[in-house]
């Protein structure tokens, strides 16, 4: 494996360039881009190789290197919940379906749940969801959003969902030039006193003045 | 239902919009070759990228000096060499335009669907020859879409569905040498078919509540920003399998359809007409 390669930099680039090139694979690559998607392995595979590449590089550059590389980690969106309601047993079984992707036996058991909640509506969308359909996902999960807005897994689901749907949502990686990715005047100087913080932690000082 | 997968030509290098042509002029040349000059005439945009994008994975084809039939006093110009690539993209091109015809002209006595099955009647049968597990998976794909438009299906997800699993299957019969890579293009055929499908629906909403014919969102009269949300995200689905193909060739150009191409012409239709 060329490490260089992996990271899409030349073999003169700077720790500057290749940590840039690496922050920008790590979200194009990212699990939670791939959560709910049925290539979530290759992604991750993707990820550790990315990783690794980073990894060799950064030791043969300064040789003290102290940033460490994104583990590869499995999605954030873990699928426990934490319903209590009715049917509770038939709900978390239907759950545990989903997170085997295990679509068909999932309906299967909703369909055997008389009362249509939140909760429900939600499984429904999740399905709906893994399998393309996308109108119904949209539509179900709409519906448990606002049986119960006050819910989050709802709320994050609803939202991301909808981010996705968007012209420009490719989650965090945009790839048409142009559109966001800028750095505003705000991010500079947040960034600068966050590095005087640091600093002054270290004993060090970057801005006089605070 | 074809050349909606085209590059946004402005963002083009010019470098790019060559190589583009070659492989639209190179897909021709192939089609003429395999099933004679007639059948050159349902050459499209979305064949001309899946060749692009082959050859992309499994290393790009030398071009070659050649004329244009049909222009035989311009220059010559740069044609992709056939490979078994291009070769596999003309089979695909063919049977998608005679079944394509076929529904046409069967479900709404359209002459050109005739027009275009009579050319095709022989290089059909060449076709099965060649590719019979792509002939199977799109008769059977056609088959149940016409079905379900047939019955007024309500949800958009169903047929679009069927044409998106029809995508899949023939781009899981790509001839590219790695297994992972062909199951990445599965998944993006998948969506690239769901968006192929829905955004000639909504191009084609108007003219088919005049006709009187099935549309998935006229069934449900669905408003700009219920299609926007379904189209953008199937394009965006089908960007995420892309960044997962490890691209060796002609990556400039196939970076322009998919990141660019796609959306924007989603955008134009969304916008074009306030219909």
């Amino acid at each position: 494996m060329n490490p260089y390669k992996v990271l899409g930099v030349s073999e003169t680039a700077s720790q500057e360039e290749i940590r840039a090139a690496y922050l920008a694979l790590v979200k194009k690559y990212h699990p939670d881009r791939y959560a709910d998607n049925p290539l979530k392995e290759l992604a991750n595979e993707k990820l550790k190789e990315i990783n690794e590449a980073y990894e060799a590089l950064s030791k043969k550059g300064s040789g003290t290197s102290s940033r460490t590389s994104y583990g590869s980690y499995e999605s954030s969106a873990g699928f426990g919940g934490a319903y209590s309601g009715p049917f509770a047993d038939e709900f978390a079984k239907a759950r545990s379906y989903i997170s085997q992707n295990n679509l068909q036996a999932a309906k299967l058991v909703l369909d055997g749940i008389p009362v249509r909640n939140a909760e429900w509506h939600y499984l429904y969308g999740i399905i709906y969801l893994r399998q393309g359909w996308y109108d119904k996902a949209r539509e179900y999960l709409g519906i448990a959003y606002e049986q119960e807005p006050g819910n989050a897994e709802y709320r994050n689901a609803f939202t991301a969902l909808n981010n996705s749907g968007n012209p420009y949502g490719r989650g965090p990686y945009q790839n048409t030039t142009g559109y966001g990715g800028s750095c505003s005047g705000c991010d500079v100087c947040t960034s600068l006193i966050c590095a005087d913080c640091c600093c002054e932690c270290l004993g060090g000082d970057l801005i006089r003045c605070c | 239902m074809f050349g909606y997968v085209a590059p946004l030509k402005c963002e083009l290098k010019v470098r790019e919009l060559a190589l583009y042509n070659s492989y639209y002029c190179g897909l021709c040349k192939t089609i003429g070759r395999r099933y004679g000059e007639a059948c050159k005439l349902v050459l499209n945009y979305d064949c001309t990228f899946l060749a692009l994008l082959l050859c992309g994975i499994e290393g790009a084809v030398p071009c070659r000096q050649e004329r244009c039939f049909y222009k035989p006093f311009l220059k010559k110009k740069p044609v992709a060499a056939s490979s078994k690539m291009l070769e596999f993209a003309s089979d695909i091109n063919i049977l998608l335009a005679y079944f394509k015809a076929d529904d046409d002209w069967r479900d709404e006595h359209k002459l050109k669907g005739l027009a275009i099955k009579v050319i095709l009647k022989g290089a059909l049968s060449k076709a099965m020859k060649n590719s019979g597990d792509a002939y199977d998976a799109i008769r059977s794909g056609i088959a149940l879409l016409s079905d379900l438009e047939r019955s007024g299906c309500k949800e958009p997800d169903k047929p679009a569905e069927a044409f998106a699993d029809m995508m899949r299957k023939i781009l899981s019969l790509s001839p590219v040498k790695n297994d992972s890579d062909r199951a990445v293009l599965g998944h993006m055929g998948y969506h690239l078919g769901r968006w192929i499908y829905l955004i000639d629906a909504w191009d084609d909403r108007t003219a088919d509540k005049k006709r009187g014919s099935y549309n998935p969102f006229n069934v449900i009269n669905a408003d700009k920003e219920r299609a926007s949300f379904i189209l953008h995200f199937s394009v965006n689905e089908a960007v995420k399998a892309y960044d997962l193909l490890e691209i060796k060739d002609n990556k400039g150009v196939l970076d322009n359809i998919i990141y660019m191409g796609c959306s924007q012409k989603t955008e134009q239709l969304l916008e074009g007409d306030k219909g």
